[in-house]
């Protein structure tokens, strides 16, 4: 355990090696490099993860300072990592994900020039993503928040001679400043009145310090979860995401799915014992998650291009993680998290599989009846959608139906939100089915040409799919609940790290409620979710000719919500356009006028400043002598005179 | 007569150095023109030798020869700082001199000799110790300043520096000379003990004080003794130019805050108020100036008075955390520099005169060598004062020192005065990737191994103090409390 802080060293260390002279490297040193080194970081974490098996549950919390990194004042922030449950998890989700997609993105990225760029941003990005779930204060986890929002942009303009991926990319990083500002703030606020910005001391101080659901520890969560919104893609700053896909696949898989856009969730989770002093702030992340993933579902419903279905979906997911947050139920969050990153990312590698042999198409009413030229694909991207339709058996079912029974059962749930969320699970499964009714089934769509392409993706690329479907079945059983006669052991594993918040919250552990209910609701759920997938089949494969009649019977609705409820419209009106008209008017009247014009005149004024005393540097000797002489007598007679 | 009960093992670091000087000198001779370099590899062995030596000392704070050789972790940070220094300059220097067809290995025992001066200076507390030692250093300077004989400007850089800097000691021994006449002695401790309490400061000791500010104020550039440097600087070989902004500047600032900040400083009125208004016109003059530079090694020469001007901060404030930053400061610095030298001592070298120093000759670098380009830029940038650098580090802890005691205007001068360097400074990264060349680009030499090894290192060392400086930190304040 000792270790910890090679973990994202490693990624680190491929890097800098990949960055300053992958140039000169051959395709397998690259390779090498890049996979070798999150290799080698899956290991440390899985090493890591067995250490803390080895300790008694209540002593699960390891700290390693690898030195003292500001020590100014009262601000003290070390680059130090913590071990614990919630960031081994992290750590083994992140390395072990990213080392499937980084093997993925060997077949994916073969064809490209920038080979070594590729793979020198996944490795940063792997750094940076390491560091943010390892760090033991939020200075350093601030680092690598800002790293991998670094790395996003860097990767969603990955193929920066198209236009819309450059506009993508700094509408990523546009749209997350306004979270990252929050996030910011949130941490000053903090320091300002707890006086820390190490994780344990504040978590210990700050039930001491600040008063429960006080207007100071409501703002500072509020303002910490206005980060996680922009980084988790919530409403209203999700509008990056879907634009986001215009990187390549892998990264869409690795950091708009599995990794970055659950740091977020993650954060909330670490923070939990502040959460739990803020009722309302509770409140408001449950309200907006549930809204958010409802929400994205219904934009996920009608859309035609493959990657953007998953986007909406991914973030509808990522509010289901904050629902479970919102109630307090951090365990089922960071559970839906974990499975999440591997359906997700299948669905991803998946959809890229399909991509691949389409030669780049995208759009869905262009493929049909892939099924039996991709096999492997389609078998994996099945099981994918199974979990993440919450299909018993499937990993995404023990997930989904833990965060729904929180809802609905937990002291800061309601019945609404189980409502909600329950119909949430309808339309998902209603997209997921279409996605693949559209994509697998059903006719043919596209000319003879693209047809002469169509192939299985290489080796390099299914076995990371195999691997993924593998985890996204069997992922599920390490939280078996104990209505299904598990033993919940992945949230006993992860108590002790919400166990002070549950106790702030007065949470009762294991309520003693009979499980009929739960029986009831989970029955209900399964039952609707069937029920929608039979609907897609209905119109998506049985009546596929009237599959454009059944959209558009919806009339307005369907508009508005094929549309994306004409939110980007709404904010280039609102938001963009007035302020790129009053920037510019400040350009050119306040910035070119007076601004520049005093730094133009402060310029020249030193220039000519510079030119006279440069006069002065004659080139004389006698001349230096009689400029030091005046000095002497400067010197001597000022301390004379004035003593 | 019996021997005196000296500690050899407190001197060994500055023995090492000295013998190594004496013995690398008489080999010279015996060695064909073809093997002069093998004075070179006997040098820097010696230096690591002496630099190991060093590292032996730490925390040992003892003294000999009657307390005027002191051994505290002050002077071993200092040596530290000089060996290194050293030894880049001799891994700059050994292609270098090949390509500038000037290899005589009397170059390697004179960079010895100074080195040997530097840390006598920085390893005693008594004024006439600390004389001796400035005298080593700087006669050697002198030489190396005109080594490049048959280069005008070379010469007349020598002639300069030896005219003022002997115009300058007569400053000094002026006002150690006045000083032992008031007090009756050598030692700082004892010239505060002598002088403190008395109710009228005697006017001899002030004057005394003000010549030694004068001469040390000549050795660290600082206005207006400085109009030598950018003459000095820009003549002197191009290596040789980067080991005298580094090593006897550091040395020259440890004798100062050996005097001034534990002695004078509590004495003599008003001190504080002088060294603000020279800190002041020190750091403005040198930033001004540099702006309107075009050959780099003059604009890095009035960088290197506008840094004299921000370590002078450290005698404003005079407490023993100002004195720390300033040797964390002066480490940066003489790193960073060192390593901005070797970049432009390999373009340089690749004329035999000096055409290659004008700042134009960078145009477009990085984009044939990208490495030396990044190389650069990560020494200009640290010279400005950008974070992850070694410089910010230096200039941070050594601001905070002063807020922390209450000197807000001055601070703001000199971020002020740190904002217009920016301007010089990123001026070349800007040639160097931002601007096509004109015709042919300058033909850069590849790098030859020991410079390698040499730019590696202080690249390392930049970034290394940038994150980490907590170790340095704790390094450099031990030092002062051993001073103290």
């Amino acid at each position: 355990m000792e270790l910890i802080w090679l973990i994202p060293l490693v990624p680190l260390a491929g890097f800098l090696l990949n960055g300053l002279f992958g140039k000169s490297f051959s395709k397998p040193v690259i390779n090498t490099i890049a996979c070798g080194s999150v290799a080698l970081s899956f290991l440390l974490s899985l090493n890591a993860f067995f250490g803390l098996l080895r300790l008694a549950p209540e002593s699960r919390s390891f700290e390693y300072i690898l030195f003292s990194w500001i020590p100014s004042g009262s601000l003290n922030a070390d680059v130090g990592f913590l071990l614990d449950p919630l960031s081994a998890v992290m750590i083994l989700v992140v390395s072990g994900v990213g080392l499937l997609i980084h093997v993925y993105s060997i077949g994916y990225m073969a064809h490209d020039e920038d080979y070594s760029r590729f793979f020198t941003y996944m490795n940063l990005f792997m750094a940076s993503m390491l560091v943010l779930v390892l760090a033991n204060n939020f200075v350093l986890m601030y680092v690598g928040w800002e790293g991998v929002g670094l790395c996003s942009y860097l990767l969603i303009g990955f193929w920066y001679e198209k236009r819309s991926a450059t506009d993508a990319g700094k509408k990523a990083f546009i749209v997350n400043r306004i979270g990252d500002f929050g996030f910011a703030l949130g941490i000053m606020l903090l320091f300002w009145t707890v006086g820390s910005v190490h994780f344990a001391t504040v978590f210990n101080l700050a039930p001491q310090q600040l008063a429960y659901g006080g207007g100071i520890i409501t703002a500072a969560t509020l303002l910490l979860f206005l980060g996680a919104v922009g980084k988790s893609a919530q409403v209203p700053l999700y509008v990056w995401l879907p634009d986001a896909m215009e990187g390549p696949t892998p990264v869409s898989a690795l950091i708009h799915a599995a990794t970055m856009v659950t740091a977020g969730v993650y954060m909330v989770a670490r923070c939990n014992v502040l959460y739990m002093l803020a009722p309302t702030t509770l409140l408001v992340v449950a309200v907006v998650g549930m809204f958010t993933a409802f929400y994205a579902a219904t934009i996920g419903l009608f859309q035609n291009d493959i990657k953007r279905v998953l986007a909406y979906s991914t973030i509808s997911q990522l509010g289901y993680m904050f629902v479970a947050c919102g109630v307090a139920a951090f365990g089922a969050g960071i559970f839906h998290l974990m499975t999440h990153a591997f359906f997700k990312a299948l669905l991803f590698l998946g959809a890229g599989s399909v991509i691949h042999a389409m030669s780049g198409e995208q759009d869905m009413r262009r493929m049909g009846g892939l099924k039996s030229k991709l096999p492997v694909t389609y078998t994996t991207m099945i099981i994918a959608t199974l979990a993440i339709s919450g299909i018993p058996l499937f990993s995404g079912f023990f997930s989904k139906d833990e965060i729904l029974w929180q809802a609905f059962s937990s002291r800061f749930g309601s019945p609404l939100l189980w409502v909600v969320g329950l119909l949430t699970a309808g339309l998902t499964a209603f997209y997921m089915f279409r996605l693949i009714y559209l994509t697998f089934f059903g006719q043919r769509r596209y000319d003879d040409h693209a047809a002469s392409h169509v192939h299985e993706s290489p080796r390099v690329m299914t076995v990371p799919l195999i691997i993924l479907a593998v985890l996204s079945v069997i992922g599920g059983y390490v939280g078996l609940p104990k209505a299904l006669l598990g033993g919940a052991w992945f949230e006993r594993f992860l108590h002790p790290v919400f166990a002070k918040g549950a106790e702030i919250g007065k949470l009762a552990e294991g309520a003693g409620e009979s499980h009929a209910t739960e029986y009831v609701l989970m029955l209900a759920a399964v039952a609707f979710v069937v029920l929608m997938i039979f609907t897609a089949k209905r119109y998506y494969l049985d009546r596929a000719k009237d599959s454009e009649q059944f959209e558009h019977g919806f009339g307005g609705l369907y508009k508005l919500v094929y549309n994306k409820y004409y939110i980007d419209e709404l904010y280039d009106r609102v938001i963009v356009n007035p302020l790129v008209k009053g920037s510019n008017l400040l350009w050119q009247k306040f910035d070119v006028l007076i601004i520049d014009g005093f730094f133009n005149g402060a310029a020249w004024l030193a220039g000519q400043w510079a030119i006279s005393m440069r006069k002065l540097q004659t080139g004389m000797v006698r001349s230096y002598a009689f400029v030091f002489l005046g000095g002497a007598i400067f010197v001597i007679g000022y301390l004379i005179l004035s003593r | 007569m019996s021997f005196p009960n000296v500690d050899f093992a407190l001197l060994s670091p500055s023995l090492i150095v000295c013998i190594t000087a004496l013995l690398t000198m008489l080999l010279v001779p015996f060695l064909g023109e073809k093997r002069q370099v093998v004075v070179a590899h006997l040098s820097w062995i010696g230096l690591s030798i002496a630099l190991f030596a060093v590292s032996q000392q730490i925390g040992k704070n003892a003294t000999t020869f009657g307390g005027m050789f002191l051994g505290d972790d002050f002077s071993q940070f200092f040596s530290g700082i000089f060996i290194v220094a050293a030894m880049l300059t001799i891994f700059t220097s050994i292609d270098y001199l090949r390509r500038k067809e000037n290899e005589h290995g009397e170059y390697y025992p004179l960079i010895l000799f100074a080195t040997y001066g530097m840390m006598v200076m920085a390893s005693s507390s008594n004024l006439l110790v600390i004389f001796l030692g400035l005298e080593i250093m700087s006669v050697s300077l002198y030489v190396l300043a005109g080594f490049a004989r048959t280069e005008l400007k070379s010469t007349e850089a020598a002639i300069k520096y030896f005219l003022l800097g002997a115009f300058a000691t007569g400053f000094t021994v002026f006002g150690i000379a006045f000083v032992y006449g008031v007090t009756g002695t050598f030692d700082v401790a004892g010239i505060i003990n002598a002088a403190f309490g008395q109710s009228n400061v005697d006017t001899f000791l002030i004057i005394g004080s003000a010549l030694l500010l004068i001469g040390f104020g000549f050795k660290v550039a600082a206005v207006p003794f400085h109009m030598w440097a950018p003459d000095a600087y820009e003549g002197a070989p191009s290596p040789i130019t980067g080991f005298m902004s580094a090593g006897p500047k550091a040395a020259a600032f440890a004798a100062m805050l050996r005097i001034f900040s534990v002695g004078f400083g509590s004495t003599v009125p008003h001190l504080q108020t002088l060294f603000w208004i020279v800190a002041v016109a020190t750091m403005t003059v040198g930033n001004i100036i540099a702006l309107r530079q075009n050959n780099i090694k003059r604009m890095l020469a009035f960088s290197s008075i506008a840094h004299a001007g921000y370590i002078l901060i450290a005698l404003v404030v005079g407490t023993g955390e100002a004195s720390s930053a300033a040797a964390l400061y002066l480490l940066a610095y003489a790193l960073t520099n060192l390593g901005a030298f070797m970049v432009i001592a390999l373009v340089d070298s690749g004329a035999k005169h000096d055409e290659f120093t004008s700042i134009d000759t960078y145009t477009g670098l990085a984009r044939k060598r990208p490495f030396l380009g990044l190389a650069l830029t990560l020494f200009m940038l640290s010279l400005a004062g950008f974070p992850p650098t070694a410089g910010f580090m230096g200039k941070f802890v050594l601001f905070k020192a002063a807020v922390s005691q209450g000197f807000y205007v001055l601070i703001v001068i000199a971020v002020l005065n740190s904002l217009v360097s920016v301007f010089y400074y990123l001026r070349v990264v800007v040639k160097m990737f931002m601007t096509e060349p004109d015709g042919q680009p300058v033909e850069v030499p590849a790098v030859p191994v020991f410079l390698m090894v040499a730019l590696a290192f202080a690249v390392a060392a930049v970034l290394l103090i940038g994150v980490y400086p907590q170790g340095w930190f704790n390094f450099a304040g031990l030092s002062i409390l051993g001073a103290n």
